[in-house]
């Protein structure tokens, strides 16, 4: 167990990576895809609405594997797009959980009084404007607890990056089993260090409630 | 040439018609008083004048521009508006300075140290000059109505529009928010309310304008239209609400 614990930091380090950079796209994806939801562009709104609906739908396991194993069997791009394996596995958790910050994101939008619009057109404030001073602030205000779930939601699905072969946390750990079979105190350990960082990404996320919290 | 000139305007929104016919002038300087009953087309009027609400027929024309011309942009025309909601739509995640000086930084361009310096000197004209850090659910509401106006007067709007602007107050905080309006008034800015307070129409307007049914009934100055109403429906509403 002992001569386990510097593979699984290891691991640990990669898990804290495809998280940070997972949590980062796909808040980006959202807020662009949460702009293009309500934007006057029907192009745009199309788009928006059909990403959401194939990356919010399909397993995101299926889209890592896609993007592994599948892209580089394209003919014509694939050998040209032969993504890392990390890469691929960042990616697929970016775009399963940047459409559902879409969704979130989009209902936020929807949440924020009809008055504040008609007070930011009044003003003659541009449409970006609106959204980036007025609607945006206050709808991610609102979707903050939806949001955390799903940064605690991504943060768990960090694990299927294991099944293409990248060791992260619990890569490391099965890789482990293989070679000494004591699988119970490993996924045991696994399970803790989870259960830690989802608290501390739980309590962040109250702590950033109550400081945004929007009185009315 | 007026203000602000309406012309045939018509508006349904689906099946409801809720400006039949409306004809209206406004000249500089004048406090024009919109009364009337609920419904009767009142606050789609003021509507119609910054684009929020876009009109079926007719023409409305503010100082010069007409907002059916497809090469008038909607931000030239609502930086000749300012506008006072009766929920007064404050943004609430912005404290009373910031909700008073984004306009002036995002539509008129002006650096971060001019808008505070305009975005003072109105606090300090609407009485709250030490409540500039204050966020509005820290105000009362005749305090969040009074940053209201100071952010529409930010504009530096050539008319100045009143949604029910005392409606969603407690009685007896009117009479602070009534009195910015009386002081604007009073340094001639046109204005144009919609309002329930009949003291304040006869007072403070010059020019009073009855409503009813996406109508205008009868208009004209305040003494007329209080003392010697003309018609009937005009007689029903007041003896109502007098």
């Amino acid at each position: 167990m002992r001569d386990a614990a510097p593979q699984l930091a290891h691991g640990f380090v990669l898990t804290l990576q495809i998280a940070f950079f997972g949590v980062i796209g796909a808040l980006a994806v959202g807020v662009i895809g949460a702009a293009m939801r309500v934007s006057t562009s029907r192009a745009a709104r199309v788009a928006a609405t059909a990403f959401t609906e194939f990356f919010r739908n399909t397993p995101p396991l299926v889209q890592i594997y896609f993007l592994a194993f599948a892209i580089p069997k394209i003919p014509g791009i694939g050998p040209h797009l032969i993504l890392p394996s990390i890469v691929a596995a960042t990616l697929g958790l970016v775009l399963h959980q940047g459409a559902i910050n879409i969704e979130i994101l989009r209902a936020g939008l929807g949440a924020v009084p009809a008055g504040q619009r008609e007070a930011a057109q009044a003003l003659g404030l541009s449409r970006i404007d609106e959204l980036r001073s007025v609607l945006v602030p206050q709808a991610v205000r609102i979707s903050l607890p939806a949001l955390g779930n799903n940064v605690i939601s991504l943060f768990k699905n960090t694990t299927l990056v294991a099944s293409i072969g990248v060791l992260d946390i619990f890569g490391e750990a099965n890789d482990i089993i293989a070679t000494i079979l004591v699988s119970a105190e490993l996924f045991l350990t696994v399970g803790v260090v989870y259960v830690i960082c989802v608290a501390l990404l739980g309590a962040l996320f109250r702590a950033l409630e109550r400081k945004f919290a929007l009185a009315r | 040439m007026p203000m602000l000139a309406m012309s045939g305007v018509r508006k349904a929104f689906g099946t409801n018609v809720v400006l039949k016919d409306i004809n209206l002038a406004v000249d500089p300087g004048e406090v024009c008083c919109i009364i009337g009953p609920s419904g009767s087309g009142k606050s789609t009027v003021l509507r119609c004048i910054n684009r929020l609400v876009t009109i079926d027929a007719g023409d409305v024309v503010i100082d010069g521009l007409s907002v059916i011309d497809p090469a008038v942009k909607d931000v030239d025309l609502r930086r000749r508006v300012g506008m006072v909601f009766q929920q007064f739509n404050l943004f609430p995640h912005m404290t009373a300075l910031e909700n008073v000086t984004l306009a002036p930084r995002k539509v008129r361009g002006l650096s971060a140290d001019a808008a505070n310096a305009l975005g003072v000197t109105l606090l300090e004209k609407v009485g709250l000059r030490e409540k500039a850090q204050s966020y509005p659910a820290q105000l009362s509401g005749g305090q969040q109505q009074r940053v209201a106006i100071a952010r529409a007067l930010a504009m530096e709007p050539k008319v100045m529009l009143f949604d029910e602007a005392t409606s969603a107050l407690d009685p007896e905080i009117t009479g602070e928010v009534l009195a910015v309006m009386k002081a604007l008034a009073s340094e001639h800015t046109t204005m144009i309310c919609v309002t329930h307070e009949m003291g304040f129409a006869r007072e403070v307007g010059t020019h009073v304008v009855f409503m009813d049914g996406g109508l205008i009934v009868e208009e004209g100055p305040p003494h007329a239209i209080f003392d010697a109403p003309q018609a009937e429906r005009t007689q029903a509403f007041l003896s109502k609400v007098l």
